[in-house]
């Protein structure tokens, strides 16, 4: 799992940003490298949980970065985490796809292609089939916010803490809204079971 | 097992799961339990993965923005051209929590909802302006211009400055009284009420404009030459503007139904040298001056505010970039950087504005409503020919008109007005008489 060689690079990247002395711009570059290296996938994860089509998440993805990569020089660790941060531009490039798009900003689509790693690991983790082609019609079934948290957990892969940071929810609440959301798509997924 | 229990539990195993551990199939939980936690499973074993060709190409376009942002990343005052849209809620990677919040209120309906208010708001103040306002100003403007254009009996109306009794020298002066008057032109001779006490003292203590004196200057002339000469004048003026130090800003011409040519053109001249005034003589020469207004704005207070401003902030940049080189940790050098970029942008601000002050004081605006007048029937010598009568009568019937147009519009404002009062009236009157009824 990608999750714990994340959370290593994370550390490292704290610690460096307490560490590092006398460093210059040529540094900022550098250090920005590492965010990228640890987030690009997560972000990704996120868009395109979100979008459901892969041409669609590759797009915002490099948006993401391009304005990270941008507003990184006035970025000040000491009041935001790079995650909070970070997503926080995902999520306003999402809400900037869905308007140019001419969309209701939290309209969900059908997640139709999720990326490459649902082709390339044909073994199925559940022993019900039907459960994993339901589940894509699972999600579109879930509220915009709760999608938009399970995007953010499964997807960022991010810590409800940092989630209830980013939405301004509870953390509690969180936890609630993932729960309510598994739940409902399993309800879902059953229906879709027993329609068959 | 309670919801609340259940959820806890899923809570935690999830974080297990995502933290690499295989949780999946323990003989303890309940069915539930199992099943939503194979769904997260499913989850996150799902989670999509970019494409190995889509990294490479995010890849060297991040390394193509790098060399390309190499120098912009330096000095952050220097915003790329995407920096607007750059960081929504994370430009200075502060305060997300007010950005998107605001991001959010602005999305909504409310933007519209407030635009369609302030609209209306505006269109109302504008009708009832234009109600109010409407039929004097129309009547006003009319006035002028039809005693201006029957030249006869109402020359009084218009403020017909006399210019001819006025000499360079007393002109000088006037300039140097600008910062005592603010109206720095006021002929000495002029009507009544440009001729001020200012303008006269001026005269006498003419002192040399200190060189930090910074004065908007600007005059308007309406000059009357025969008819037939109007091109000649016309370009006499360009050349003025060229003699000293100027240009033309801009000018039109147009010709009314008897062929008689009309048109004003501004023009710009540099204000040293006492070239405003010499310019207004030249004018001067080019007809008959009808009206003539100079004025002048002293802006210098404004401007040394400006130039001790900058001063302030260079010094503060100047700290900066000390404090820049001493800087020791990137928490430090990220708050040196974001402080010296918001000095730098104050300074570019400042020195904007100050330019723009030079730009204005260092020339000064003359504009000139040039007019061709027919050969023989200047103001003064058609008094002969035509005794006003006719043209009394015109006007007393136009101001007849006029009047009654004013009080129709008027009316449209009182009618619905009154209908209204007289309908609350009406309906208090019942309700007090049905209270009074019902209490006895």
């Amino acid at each position: 799992m990608a999750n714990t060689e994340e959370t290593v690079v994370r550390m490292n990247l704290l610690r460096r940003h307490k560490q590092t002395a006398g460093a210059m711009a040529a540094d900022i570059t550098s250090q920005f490298d590492e965010v990228y290296r640890a987030y690009l996938r997560p972000v990704y994860a996120f868009v395109a949980f979100r979008v459901g089509n892969r041409a669609a998440a590759e797009d915002i993805t490099a948006q993401v970065f391009e304005k990270a990569w941008r507003g990184y020089p006035r970025f000040d660790p000491r009041k935001a985490a790079i995650s909070t941060w970070l997503f926080t531009i995902a999520r306003n490039s999402l809400t900037d796809h869905y308007r140019s798009a001419g969309r209701k900003t939290d309209e969900v689509e059908l997640p139709d292609d999720l990326g490459a790693g649902a082709e390339s690991d044909p073994v199925p983790r559940l022993e019900a089939l039907e459960l994993r082609r339901e589940l894509n019609a699972a999600l579109t079934s879930l509220e915009p916010r709760e999608l938009e948290i399970v995007s953010l957990k499964f997807g960022g892969a991010m810590t409800n803490r940092d989630i209830s940071t980013l939405l301004q929810i509870s953390e509690s609440n969180v936890g609630t809204i993932l729960y309510r959301s598994l739940k409902k798509m399993k309800t879902r997924i059953e229906g879709g079971i027993k329609n068959d | 097992m309670t919801d609340d229990r259940e959820q806890q539990e899923l809570i935690d195993l999830i974080e297990r799961l995502l933290a690499g551990e295989t949780v999946a199939a323990a003989g303890d939980r309940e069915e539930e339990l199992e099943k939503l936690l194979a769904i997260a499973a499913e989850l996150n074993e799902r989670r999509p993965e970019p494409s190995a060709e889509f990294e490479e190409r995010l890849e060297a376009r991040m390394a193509g923005l790098k060399t390309a942002t190499a120098v912009t990343s330096d000095d952050t005052a220097d915003a790329s051209p995407g920096d607007g849209v750059a960081a929504p809620g994370a430009a200075t990677g502060t305060s997300i929590d007010e950005k998107s919040w605001l991001r959010a209120w602005l999305s909504m309906p409310r933007l519209a909802a407030v635009a369609a208010a302030l609209v209306i708001g505006l269109g109302v103040v504008g009708v009832g302006r234009a109600i109010i306002r409407g039929g004097y100003q129309d009547k006003t403007a009319t006035v002028s211009d039809v005693a201006s254009d029957t030249g006869t009996p109402a020359d009084d109306v218009k403020t017909l400055e006399n210019a001819t009794g006025q000499s360079a020298a007393g002109r000088s002066g006037e300039i140097a009284a600008g910062d005592t008057a603010g109206y720095a032109g006021s002929p000495p001779g002029g009507s009544a009420d440009s001729g001020s006490t200012a303008g006269i003292s001026g005269v006498d203590t003419v002192t040399p404009l200190p060189s930090t004196q910074r004065i908007i200057q600007s005059a308007d002339y309406q000059v009357e030459v025969a008819q037939g000469e109007f091109n000649d004048k016309y370009s006499q003026i360009s050349a003025i503007a060229a003699k000293y130090g100027g240009y033309v800003v801009s000018g039109d011409t147009r010709s009314s139904g008897d062929e008689l040519k009309r048109g004003s053109i501004t023009i710009r001249v540099a204000s040293g040298n006492d070239n405003f005034t010499k310019a207004q003589a030249d004018l001067e020469g080019l007809g008959n001056v009808t009206s003539k207004k100079v004025s002048g704005q002293d802006v210098t207070e404004e401007y040394v505010d400006l130039q001790s401003r900058l001063r302030n902030a260079e010094a503060q940049e100047t700290q900066m970039l000390e404090l820049m080189k001493k800087a020791q940790t990137i928490e430090e050098i990220l708050t040196v950087q974001s402080r010296l970029a918001e000095i730098q942008s104050q300074i570019e601000q400042i020195k904007g504005r100050m330019k723009y002050t030079e730009s204005r004081t260092d020339f000064a605006t003359i504009t000139v409503d040039l007019r061709e007048t027919k050969e023989g029937v200047s103001e003064t010598e058609s008094v002969g020919t035509n005794w006003g009568f006719i043209d009394s009568l015109k006007y007393a019937g136009w101001l007849a008109v006029q009047t009654l147009n004013f009080v129709i519009v008027a009316l449209a404002v009182i009618v619905p007005l009154t209908l209204m009062g007289g309908g609350l009236a009406i309906l208090f009157y019942r309700l007090a008489q049905w209270r009074r009824n019902r209490n006895k």
